[in-house]
């Protein structure tokens, strides 16, 4: 009997453990500003993946999620991407500290987000196509470009699945949505102060 | 009175009854990731342009659309800056800009499309909402696979209506625009100056021929510093120039602006750096070091280090010889290599000979100040020459091993063969001179004896000696090589 419930208590443990949130994983170098992050410009995202125009792809989901959250103002991206004309970076690179502090000031930016695709790819799966996507965001401070915090995340469309086909994520941008959603209600969740209504 | 309460009542009707004016949306052609950076996709903007129809919001014809893309010289869909956005509000009379992005679009093997789409207000270039939609045929797939979507068309009957869901029907207003000084450019240089030089701060406005006469009074703000900005001879920049502190460190230099309403604004446009010493050089060599002294016989690593690490503007590396010479002078601008690696050959190509030198590090930064760091390094490259004489009569002789110049001997061996191949005598040792003996008890008065010797000095350089006959001076083969044995041994 004893020998049961041990058995048990295993499947129990178990099933609790695969059931388990699969939460992005966040890095605190510093505290967010406690004013001032209600603007937000989204950088040029770095794309270390081979999906075509996955930065662009996940740039766009990222700033939609950030806007339909109701909780930023988010920069026009022709107005970065001009401050990067102006300032000689190219636009697969990431600006130093110093540049981040001009276009913070120039724009009157509370927070920068910017960051890597490591992995992006949906390729065709037995039933239904495969996809995974693997990205690391990191927070700067608008006012002095510095490094606050970084998020990492990775996940695959099946890691959603549920009961036979439901659930499952069969595009990459409806991933990377679901990505970028989880990764905003985590920032929020963790004291990411937004906009005053 | 009652005829007060009746102008408004009849203002109050009028203001119920009469309907709220339709916001115009000027919907862009649609961004086309899928195809290329560039690409548009005019048929799925046509779609969306009928869909945002539908929910009541006025559109601005396409070809008006058109005109002002071209207009502006527009090459780039899905991210127009703030004027741009300004700009299409005045001129095409919008009041919300509708920009989107296709990020996925497939026909096979399962339909699939994704799109993205900002809804951005005129007023104040502020994106009011935005929404990302993906759908594929796979998502729709039924238990019986009854009515699956088998096409493009099929999906985008579900598509639309789910990413228009919560597009809001009228235009929120405007919170007011953060204040931002309209620049169009700034070109601060130097980057890095000497004390006293000569700092240059050229700012261009926006629309600024525009504007002469009504530009605002700008000011560089450097610490407590304030340099006024003019007009230059063209017209075309406002310029400045000041001579930079005398105290090294970053300067930020922030620009404000006062305009004749008397409304100011600031904003960080750039810093530069007053350098007022060389970069503090360290050089270290990587060899063999004996009594305090770098030995190399192959390679030799230079190692260049900044103390206190700043930008480099360029760099040099020379190795002088006793008279002077210069053997080998390589430089190149820019990044200061973590390492280099001299194998002894002078810039010409040839090996150079045995002997003391001088490595000479410099390095100039941005401001064009430079220090340099030197050592001292050997280069040994010859093998150890080494003598074997042989002494005695008759049966008994030994053999006397001695060098004459060079390294001190990492190890050294010796083999003395009779004439039908057997081992005499197998002698080794660290130091010379030394001597061993042979005892030719069994062999032939006067027989040839061959000789194998191979010895190396600390820094590896190795000889390899054969001897013909070790009675004899003369044996020695030429060359000094071994020559290797080519046939199977079974014992060995």
């Amino acid at each position: 009997m004893d020998r049961l419930c041990r058995v048990w208590a295993v499947l129990f443990f178990l099933l609790l453990a695969g059931c388990g949130r699969h939460v992005p994983t966040l890095y605190r170098f510093a505290d967010l500003p406690a004013r001032g992050t209600c603007r937000i410009a989204l950088l040029p995202l770095v794309d270390k993946g081979d999906y075509p125009r996955g930065a662009a792809i996940l740039s766009k989901v990222l700033l939609s999620e950030l806007v339909s959250s109701g909780h930023f103002q988010v920069v026009q991206e022709g107005d970065i991407l001009d401050l990067y004309r102006q300032l000689l970076i190219y636009p697969d690179r990431q600006p130093n500290q110093e540049q981040l502090r001009i276009i913070g000031g120039r724009l009157g930016i509370g927070l920068f987000i910017g960051g890597d695709i490591l992995e992006m790819r949906q390729v065709k799966g037995a039933i239904a196509p495969q996809t995974g996507l693997t990205m690391i965001l990191r927070i700067y401070d608008g006012a002095t470009g510095r490094l606050l915090w970084t998020t990492y995340h990775r996940r695959q469309g099946s890691s959603y699945q549920e009961v036979l086909h439901f659930g499952r994520i069969n595009t990459i941008t409806g991933l990377a949505r679901r990505m970028a959603h989880e990764v905003v209600e985590l920032w929020l969740g963790e004291g990411m102060e937004p906009c005053t209504r | 009175m009652n005829r007060l309460y009746l102008i408004a009542s009849v203002l109050f009707l009028l203001a119920v009854t009469v309907p709220v004016r339709a916001a115009t949306v000027a919907v862009l052609p649609l961004l086309d990731v899928t195809v290329s950076r560039n690409g548009v996709n005019y048929t799925l903007t046509d779609h969306l342009r009928q869909e945002v129809q539908k929910r009541g919001f006025t559109l601005v014809a396409a070809d008006r659309i058109m005109a002002f893309l071209v207009r502006h010289r527009i090459r780039t869909l899905g991210r127009l800056d703030s004027h741009l956005v300004e700009a299409a509000g005045r001129e095409l009379q919008a009041d919300l800009l509708l920009q989107g992005t296709v990020c996925q679009l497939q026909e096979r093997p399962a339909p699939a499309i994704s799109l993205s789409l900002e809804l951005i207000r005129t007023a104040d270039a502020a994106t009011v909402w935005a929404n990302t939609e993906a759908l594929s045929a796979s998502d729709l797939t039924s238990l019986l696979g009854l009515g699956d979507p088998e096409n493009l068309g099929d999906l985008y009957r579900v598509f639309f209506p789910r990413l228009l869901a919560d597009m809001p029907a009228s235009v929120p207003p405007a919170a007011g625009k953060s204040p931002e000084l309209d620049i169009d450019s700034v070109v601060l240089l130097p980057r890095h100056v000497r004390p006293g030089d000569q700092v240059s701060c050229r700012v261009r406005l926006r629309d600024m021929e525009e504007r002469i006469g009504k530009l605002p009074h700008l000011v560089a703000r450097v610490g407590d510093r304030r340099f006024p900005l003019a007009l230059d001879p063209e017209g075309y920049y406002l310029v400045a120039r000041w001579p930079a502190a005398g105290r090294p460190g970053e300067y930020t230099v922030r620009l404000a602006a006062r305009w004749p309403s008397g409304r100011t604004e600031k904003a960080v446009i750039g810093s530069y750096v007053v350098d007022d010493h060389a970069p503090a050089l360290q050089l270290h060599l990587v060899g063999r070091e004996i009594d305090g002294r770098v030995f190399f016989n192959d390679r030799l690593i230079i190692i260049p280090t900044l103390t206190d690490p700043e930008p480099v503007a360029r760099w040099e590396v020379l190795v002088i010889n006793r008279d002077d010479e210069v053997v080998v002078r390589q430089g190149a601008a820019q990044r200061l290599p973590r390492r280099l690696t001299w194998r002894g050959q002078t810039t010409l190509g040839t090996l150079a000979p045995d002997g003391e030198y001088t490595v000479v590090f410099r390095i100039w930064d941005q401001t064009g100040l430079s220090s340099s760091a030197s050592r001292e390094v050997s280069f040994r490259h010859t093998p150890p020459d080494i003598t074997a004489d042989l002494v005695g009569k008759g049966k008994r002789l030994t053999v006397k091993l001695d060098r004459n110049s060079g390294m001190p001997l990492a190890y050294w061996w010796m083999k003395v063969f009779a004439p039908d191949g057997a081992l005499l005598k197998l002698a080794q040792g660290v130091r010379l001179p030394a001597d061993f003996s042979l005892d030719l008890g069994g062999q032939k008065e006067g027989a040839p004896l061959q000789g194998l010797l191979v010895a190396a000095d600390i820094l590896g350089n190795r000889i390899e000696k054969k001897f013909k006959d070790l009675r004899s001076t003369s044996g020695e083969s030429k060359d000094g090589k071994v020559e290797m044995e080519k046939e199977w041994l079974e014992e060995f």
